[in-house]
């Protein structure tokens, strides 16, 4: 009775040691989303228009205060990408938003996310359940997402609107690293072929 | 998840060793899982990593009945790739687990009690408890399911004068339930006889 007991704890500390451990590189957690507006007529058009900087999304902005942005040089590596890739396919860039057949907007943000877990114990010995048995260990992490939106202002629209999206969303590994924002804008074009116009 | 599946596999542990043993046997095994059907179609790639617990009480030389349960983690990790549907697409990198627990009733007969080689066959009924993630980027796909199940198995027990053997070939059979297809694996068990 005493072995099996033995040789069953060994053996759940075995497949303990062999559990896999899923992503194991910054990188290998980047995904990237594409939507579009399935009714819209891409390749009848053949301008676009961006802005200069890409805005910081905080969600502290005050009503009369200018929004924060990505800083140099990684604004002009953003833009130059998001240019690079809408060229090759056959769009032209024009610098007023209001001859432009479409516009794209880029836009950043950051989500931190701290968790903690304490009553760690609890499955030992269910007697210390709910009196914050052990240190609390807290933790955290923080995410980067670039979202870049076309939006499309002729005369089949009341308003201006949405007609592709693209959300692209990572573990921010605490330095900036060029390719990995890089590789991502190319592949959000890559998996959106209907955008191109030639 | 991790941590339930292990709490509730070193509870069994615990328990079946406070149940005396009286013309008796318990038996831990290494299961290796070959998914089937539904469960193939999400993970692809066999299970080296489970194990499987039993308790038989002998009523007779040739009868036994008593309590199964087990672990088996399936686990694929599938590269870069787009994934589309309608106008939306998502590229990334999928990691995909599904950890099956099996708790059963058991019944076997043995065809050569108290010889060397006994070759045996037998049936388990129970329930399947099958939990599923799918784990891409930052975010996190899960759900898991109870499902009734049947445990068919045939096999070998091996008495040798330094430890008595058991090899064993199972097949695990989860009905629908909750609109999720019945879930089911093959399994190769080695293990040991106490």
């Amino acid at each position: 009775m005493k072995r099996i007991f033995y040789y069953s704890v060994v053996l759940l500390f075995v497949m303990a040691g062999c559990y896999p451990d899923g992503a194991e590189y910054y990188e290998d957690t980047d995904v990237v989303y594409t939507n579009y507006d399935d009714k819209y007529d891409f390749k009848s058009k053949g301008t676009f228009s961006i802005p200069d900087k890409v805005v910081k999304i905080t969600g502290a902005l005050v009503d009369g205060e200018d929004p924060e942005f990505v800083k140099e040089p990684y604004n002009t590596q953003i833009l130059q990408k998001i240019e690079s890739n809408l060229t090759a396919l056959g769009y032209s860039k024009t610098t007023d938003p209001a001859n432009a057949d479409l516009v794209l907007f880029p836009a950043v943000w950051t989500n931190t996310t701290i968790y903690y877990y304490y009553d760690y114990w609890c499955w030992y010995y269910p007697y210390y359940c709910g009196w914050g048995w052990g240190y609390p260990s807290v933790s955290s992490y923080t995410t980067g997402t670039l979202l870049m939106t076309l939006v499309a202002d002729g005369e089949e629209f009341v308003q201006p609107t949405n007609v592709w999206t693209s959300a692209i969303n990572g573990l921010m590994s605490g330095y900036y690293d060029v390719n990995r924002v890089n590789k991502a804008i190319d592949q959000a074009f890559k998996q959106s072929p209907y955008l191109n116009t030639k | 998840m991790k941590k339930i599946f292990f709490v509730v596999l070193l509870t069994g542990i615990i328990t079946a060793t406070q149940v005396k043993a009286q013309e008796s046997f318990y038996s831990i095994q290494y299961s290796m899982g070959f998914g089937m059907g539904d469960l193939k179609e999400f993970n692809e790639s066999a299970s080296f990593r489970g194990m499987s617990l039993e308790y038989r009480y002998m009523m007779q030389p040739s009868i036994g009945v008593g309590l199964e349960t087990g672990y088996n983690l399936f686990y694929d990790r599938l590269d870069y790739a787009t994934y589309t549907q309608g106008t939306q697409s998502l590229s990334g990198i999928q990691y995909r687990y599904t950890h099956a627990v099996p708790v059963l009733a058991a019944f076997d007969y043995y065809l050569k009690p108290d010889t060397q080689f006994n070759p045996f066959v037998g049936v388990g009924v129970g329930t399947l408890y099958t939990y599923r993630d799918l784990d891409m980027g930052m975010f996190t796909m899960e759900s898991d399911v109870w499902q009734f199940a049947l445990r068919p198995q045939v096999g070998v027990m091996i008495t040798t004068p330094s430890a008595d053997l058991i090899i064993a070939a199972k097949y695990f059979s989860g009905f629908k339930a909750n609109d999720t297809d019945g879930q089911s694996y093959f399994s190769i068990n080695v293990g040991l006889v106490f």
